[in-house]
């Protein structure tokens, strides 16, 4: 995964509007790449790069809200809205589907581009979120089935006696098992343990009790 | 085994027959040297002992070498071998041995040292041998095995022989051996064939026949021979043997057996020669016999057959064909050839006895009648063995049994023949016989006789009237013994009953004994009908006479009563003894009618003969007098005598006397009944005027005859009223020209003298011809009455007119909605009459739906009217109607129930008014409102405004988003000239892009200015408020104006000044939607210098939030763009005037604006 230089989309049915925004963007070092409609947009070839998109709310095809709300899930650029007459109901409707901001044309400079940073720095940490996620994941998977069992008991906090009575099997391997999972995750510290598997969102299955007899 | 004992122990003197010995030995012999390598194997199909032998002297027989002897028996077969090589020790062991395909036979493997004259081994010889059986059980491991079969054939009470496959005997068991007291050796003759030293001279040559043809072939032996037996003594044997062969079929040995059949043969020859007894018996026998095989072949006929057939068994033999066959072909009768030939199948194939006639044809060619049996004889298990069977001729038999038949067919035909019903019945009366004709006439067919009784089935065809005499009779003659005779009805075929007389004579024995009877019936129907014509007729007459209708009496003129029935005497009350003592007619006649006696009747029989029927009187015995009608006539050819009836009158005469009363009575009725009555002749004149009648026109014609020739009608028309003469002259008259019922209203002035209306009806009374014989009839006072109808008929006739002229088309309809009545302008309007629809076949409602609603409407009139008609409820409804031009006029049709007092419905009523007119205003209206609506969208709300700020808003977002850029552009160090070059020329031409759209919605502007025109203020409000009336209509809002009348014709905008009214009023109507209170919009217009002033208020809720409520896009109602305002604020401004609104003091909101009168506020 080399970093890329980030791109931003730009989806506006006016040509002079996807121009000029180019240009401006352009001449401040950023990459863009601009469509005419939203199925323009979907159909173009997505690189790896961080992204934004910059998307007008009266397209020919699709309304850009409606865009907004099937482009969610990991993967997808965060938005920055544009039009031409902004009404409140939209703006609340956008900003709530998790735009970056919604701009009324015309807008500034400063605006656009302070937006366009914004939602390049929130995909640029949504990115590494998923790349740390991933690494985890791989690690994850190296385990054995067991070393999955043991994996929630250990990060729930449970004592090893306890873990290995609720696997029914010897403190001793429940410690070799324990110290697998450890290596395999690469994790520094139980704390690290913890906080990967809350990464991972492994559930914390048992909590210990202290007055559990 | 025992072929290495035989070779040890027999003599081996001469090498040379040894070594013949050997080699067709059973088995293998082999030899070898003191150590045991093998020097000599017997030739041919050696080479697995070959190698069998060379196993045995390997010490260590490489494990990959295919070994011959299996290899669980070889360490024990090559231990037993060396210990034997090593002693000097008779060798001896079981192996299996492996032949083709790992299949091991079961080989005894033996050997004995030779040793030379100074006791050292020579050599060894030894044998393979078989084992039996070995090939099919190659797993049995008991070595045992073989000596427990050797044992077993030792000790088999058979005598059991061996020879190679040529014939040289190669064993015999030790039975054999014992029994015979011959040894192996003294079998074998020269030259190695088998000596018949054993065999009874006489059977050598058959044996050895046999024996040979079995070598040569390979087929089985078997022959039955004497054999020696070691006392001297020959027993009668049977020898068979079986070749045993190898997989390849080869014969590798024989195996024989000799089983002694000694006691068999003698008791079959004693059987043989008992039989040739037997038959030499039968053969002398005079009867013909003859035996069939179990399949029915001839096999045996006797001599006295074969003689008399001329034809003995064996002729029947090798003509291609069947003994049976051919025995049937010859011997029997063509005629019965088939019939003999089934039945001797069937016997053959069941196995019951077969008994036959059929004619067979004797030797000198004459077919006699024969009686043919067989039956089949059994052996102990039920099989069939033979059938035997006898012929008897029974020509002579037939022959007086044909003449027989024949004679007694001739007798049956004459008796069918004979034309009457023959039939014969047994001593108790059981029917045995019918002739054909009675079963012809019964219809009976042969089944029906069998089923049953006869007399049953006789019984059933008897007439059941007279079934029960019939049977009785037939009883007691039968039980009695006597003759039978009577009468009855049976049922012919047809089913028609017919009379017949039967008899029935019985026949006795000599000992006088009743054996049978014969009977016999014909047919007497026709007869017996003719007399139960006769009878029926007879009886008749009889029944009349006797009964009590009429009186009848034969007479004499001299005044004697013959004969007089019951009821004339009855009539007089006179008896029977009376008119036997001689009652004389003259005197029960009054004096009075002697004399019309002797003067009228007497003559007028002597006359014609007879006498009319007239009226008179007897005196009855108690001298009271009977009226009586009486008719009389002589008897034909008798002057004097004759008959005479006579009826009773007095019931007539007492009706007559009660009609009478009756009369009067009913006069009296007529008079008393409070209304004129009165009766006329055929002519009119008047023959009866009951009492009020009488009273009221003051003539009487009963006191005063009809002969004063007074006309009723002109007694009528006297005190009619003048205007009524006529109209009651030609009525009355009409009637009496025509016969026609009279029925006329007039009035006549009554008693009193005063006019009253009366209606008079009169009916004619028609004698049976059909000619009037008079006029009865009666006035009635409708004085009352027809004033009260005359009221009805004004107020009727007033109601008819209004509804005529009424300007609406009413219809009346029945409650099933057919129209029963149409006023005149409905008529016109439809341009035909209600009549008319009737001949179209449907009903007149359909027909009119059809006819004349436009047929875009007609299935929503259909419907609602169905919905009506079902419901009761009140219709209402627009539609198209057609005129009777043709032209399709907007009518509304409102139809409401007329009730009666129950509340059902008797009458629709409904009127239908002609609003084409206003339908066709509305209409214009609505286009109207429809343009207006168009020029609304044009100009006005949110597409505009959305429009025109996004057709700006672009271009302007590009110019500004490109200054940006060309800034940055500049800025760049050192600046991006060429980029920037390019920024200004995108704004330069995105900034021109926003100045066409401005000047193109300048356009767009301008355009309204054009339809401006001289509209007056007020039809600018009221066009308004027709717009919205729908609206305000079904939002239920109260819309009131109030003009003040002097704004007059000025120059305004109109569509831009009605487009603020709407927007306001929509608004307002809008505001109070929903809300329950009163809902009330007024406009105001008042003039106030050069300035109009308008007011649009409502009852909504009034303004909440007051501060942007002129704003684009700001709205407080949920489906609303926050336009209209906006809108209306422009276009007040742009007309010159200013707007503004205030909530009011007790509830909602106006809004008001004002318009400069006559300026050019836009231009």
């Amino acid at each position: 995964m080399s970093p890329e230089e980030p791109i931003v989309h730009i989806v506006d049915d006016d040509p002079r509007v996807r121009e000029a925004i180019g240009e401006l963007l352009s001449a401040h070092g950023i990459r863009s790449s601009s469509h005419a409609s939203a199925r323009e947009y979907l159909a173009a070839p997505r690189s790896d790069a961080p992204a934004c998109l910059i998307l007008d709310v009266s397209l020919p095809d699709i309304n850009g809200l409606d865009l907004q709300n099937q482009l969610t899930g990991p993967g997808q650029p965060p938005i920055v809205f544009i039009t031409g007459h902004g009404d409140i109901p939209s703006s609340v409707r956008a900003i709530k589907g998790g735009a970056v901001d919604f701009l009324t044309k015309p807008f500034s400079d400063a605006a656009l581009l302070s937006a366009v940073e914004a939602a390049i720095a929130q995909d640029c940490e949504m990115r590494a979120q998923q790349a740390e996620i991933g690494v985890l994941q791989e690690r994850y998977d190296q385990l054995t089935p067991r070393e999955r069992q043991v994996l929630p008991l250990v990060v729930s906090g449970l004592l090893n006696k306890q873990a290995a009575a609720e696997l029914r099997i010897s403190e001793i391997m429940l410690q070799v098992h324990r110290r697998n999972v450890m290596q395999k995750m690469r994790a520094d510290s139980l704390a690290d343990l913890v906080r990967m598997a809350e990464r991972l969102a492994i559930p914390v299955t048992h909590s210990r009790r202290p007055g559990r007899s | 085994m025992t072929m290495s004992t035989a070779l040890t122990d027999g003599a081996v003197h001469d090498a040379i027959s040894a070594a013949k010995l050997v080699e067709n030995l059973l088995g293998l012999a082999w030899a070898s040297d003191p150590d045991g390598e093998c020097t000599y194997v017997t030739p041919g199909q050696g080479e697995s002992m070959l190698s069998a032998l060379r196993e045995l002297g390997i010490a260590q027989a490489s494990p990959a070498v295919q070994r011959t002897i299996h290899p669980a028996d070889l360490p024990k077969a090559v231990a037993a071998w060396r210990s034997s090589l090593a002693a000097g020790s008779h060798f001896d062991v079981e192996c299996r041995i492996s032949q083709a395909e790992g299949c091991y036979t079961r080989v005894r493997c033996s050997a004995q040292p030779s040793y030379d004259d100074e006791g050292k081994i020579t050599g060894w010889y030894g044998t393979f041998i078989r084992g039996p059986g070995s090939a099919q059980s190659p797993d049995k491991e008991e070595a045992g095995g073989a000596r427990d079969l050797q044992e077993l054939v030792d000790t088999v009470p058979a005598l059991i022989w061996c020879t190679t496959p040529d014939g040289t005997p190669s064993y015999i068991n030790k039975r054999l051996a014992d029994t015979v007291g011959v040894s192996l050796g003294d079998l074998i003759g020269s030259s190695n064939s088998k000596s018949f030293a054993d065999i009874h001279m006489e059977d050598v040559p058959m044996v050895e026949r046999a024996l040979t043809h079995s070598f040569e072939t390979g087929t089985s032996f078997v022959a039955t021979y004497r054999q020696l037996r070691s006392d001297g003594s020959y027993r009668w044997t049977e020898g068979r043997a079986e070749p045993l062969r190898d997989d390849k079929g080869v014969i590798t040995q024989w195996y024989g057996v000799c089983v002694d059949v000694h006691d068999r043969v003698i008791a079959q020859e004693a059987l043989q020669e008992q039989e040739r007894h037997l038959r030499r018996l039968v053969d002398a026998m005079p009867s013909l016999t003859w035996c069939l095989s179990p399949d029915g072949q001839p096999s045996y006929y006797s001599k006295q057959l074969a003689r008399w057939l001329g034809l003995s068994v064996e002729e029947l033999d090798g003509r291609g064909v069947s003994r049976l066959q051919l025995a049937e072909t010859l011997l029997v009768h063509p005629e019965d050839g088939r019939a003999a030939h089934e039945a001797l199948a069937q016997c053959v194939r069941t196995g019951e006895p077969f008994n036959r006639r059929y004619r067979v044809r004797r030797h000198d060619g004459q077919f006699r009648w024969m009686d043919v049996r067989a039956q089949a004889l059994r052996d102990e298990r039920g099989q069939i063995v033979q059938w035997y069977g006898v012929l008897i001729d029974i020509e002579d038999l037939m022959r007086a049994q044909e003449g027989l038949r024949h004679r007694e067919r001739e007798l049956s035909q004459l008796i069918d023949m004979v034309p009457s019903h023959i039939w014969r019945l047994s001593a108790v009366g059981e029917p045995m016989f019918f002739n054909k004709r009675m079963v012809d006439f019964l219809g009976w067919n042969v089944e029906d006789r069998e089923e049953g009784s006869g007399l049953l089935s006789l019984l059933k065809a008897i007439h059941p009237e007279d079934v029960k005499a019939f049977e009785t009779s037939l009883g007691q003659s039968i039980e009695n013994g006597d003759s039978f005779a009577m009468r009855y009805r049976l049922r012919r075929a047809d089913g028609e009953y017919r009379w017949m007389s039967g008899r029935a004579e019985p026949v006795r024995d000599d000992r006088g004994h009743v054996v049978q009877w014969f009977g016999l019936c014909h047919d007497i129907d026709d007869q017996m009908r003719l007399y139960t014509e006769v009878a029926d007729r007879e009886a008749k007459i009889r029944r009349l006479v006797d009964s009590d209708i009429i009186g009848i009496v034969i007479w004499d003129l001299d005044g004697t009563l013959i004969d007089a029935n019951d009821a004339f005497l009855s009539m007089i009350q006179y008896d029977r003894a009376d008119v036997a003592n001689g009652l004389n007619w003259l005197n029960i006649t009054p004096p009075e009618w002697q004399q019309v006696h002797a003067l009228e009747e007497a003559e007028e029989l002597a006359a014609t003969g007879k006498m009319e029927a007239r009226e008179k009187e007897y005196f009855r015995k108690d001298g009271s007098r009977v009226p009586v009608l009486i008719g009389a006539a002589c008897f034909e050819g008798d002057s004097r005598q004759g008959l005479a009836y006579i009826l009773d009158l007095t019931e007539r005469k007492r009706a007559e006397a009660a009609l009478r009363d009756r009369e009067r009575e009913l006069s009296q009725l007529v008079d008393m009944v409070p209304i004129p009555l009165w009766r006329l002749g055929s002519r009119g004149e008047p023959i009866f005027f009951n009492k009020r009648m009488a009273d009221f026109i003051g003539h009487d014609p009963n006191n005063s005859p009809s002969s004063d020739g007074l006309n009723f009608v002109e007694l009528v028309a006297a005190r009619t009223h003048p205007e009524d003469v006529e109209l009651v002259t030609e009525a009355f008259h009409n009637a009496l020209l025509t016969g026609e019922p009279l029925s006329v209203s007039y009035r006549l002035k009554g008693p009193a003298g005063a006019y009253r209306w009366v209606l008079s009806n009169s009916e004619p009374l028609r004698d049976h011809s059909g000619q009037i014989v008079g006029w009865y009839g009666f006035s009635h006072d409708v004085d009352d009455q027809l004033r009260v109808e005359e009221a009805l008929r004004e107020r009727e006739r007033f109601l008819w007119q209004v509804v005529e002229t009424l300007p609406a088309m009413i219809d009346c309809a029945a409650p099933d909605g057919e129209p029963i009545y149409r006023s005149q302008q409905l008529r016109e309007f439809l341009g035909y009459e209600l009549g008319a629809l009737d001949e179209t076949g449907r009903s007149r409602l359909a027909g009119t739906l059809d006819a004349g609603v436009h047929p875009d409407d007609l299935a929503g009139v259909r419907e609602d009217y169905a919905h009506s008609l079902s419901t009761g409820e009140p219709y209402a409804r627009r539609h198209r109607l057609r005129r009777h031009d043709g032209e399709y006029r907007w009518v509304e049709t409102r139809a409401a129930p007329m009730r009666d007092l129950s509340g059902a419905i008797i009458q629709w009523n409904v009127i239908c008014l002609d609003i084409d007119r206003e339908v066709k205003a509305q209409e214009e209206l609505r286009l109207a409102q429809e343009r207006l609506a168009q020029a609304t969208q044009a100009a006005s709300l949110a597409e505009l405004s959305a429009s025109i700020a996004h057709e700006i808003n672009q271009p302007l977002a590009a110019v500004v988003t490109n200054s940006h850029a060309c800034q940055r552009w500049l800025k760049m160090h050192p600046p991006n000239l060429e980029r920037a070059q390019r920024t200004v020329d995108r704004i330069v031409r995105d900034a021109n892009a926003a100045a066409d759209v401005i000047r193109r919605i300048r356009g767009l502007f301008r355009k309204s200015d054009e339809p401006r025109s001289l509209l007056s203020f007020e039809e600018i409000v009221s066009d308004t408020r027709r717009v919205l009336a729908d609206l305000a209509r079904s939002a239920r809002v109260d819309v009131s104006l109030s003009l003040s009348g002097d704004i007059g014709h000025l120059l305004f905008d109109g569509v831009q000044t009605q487009q603020i009214l709407l927007n306001l009023m929509r608004n307002a109507v809008e505001a109070m939607d929903g809300q329950s209170a009163e809902r009330r919009l007024a406009v105001k217009a008042t003039r106030s210098g050069e300035v109009a002033h308008v007011e649009v208020s409502d009852t909504g809720p009034g303004i909440i939030n007051p501060e942007n409520i002129f704003d684009a896009f700001f709205t407080t109602k949920r489906t609303g763009m926050g336009m209209g305002l906006a809108i209306s604020r422009s276009m007040v401004e742009s007309l010159g005037g200013k707007i503004w609104f205030r909530n009011n003091d007790d509830r909602g909101a106006t809004f008001a604006f004002t318009l400069p009168i006559g300026s050019e506020a836009n231009a």
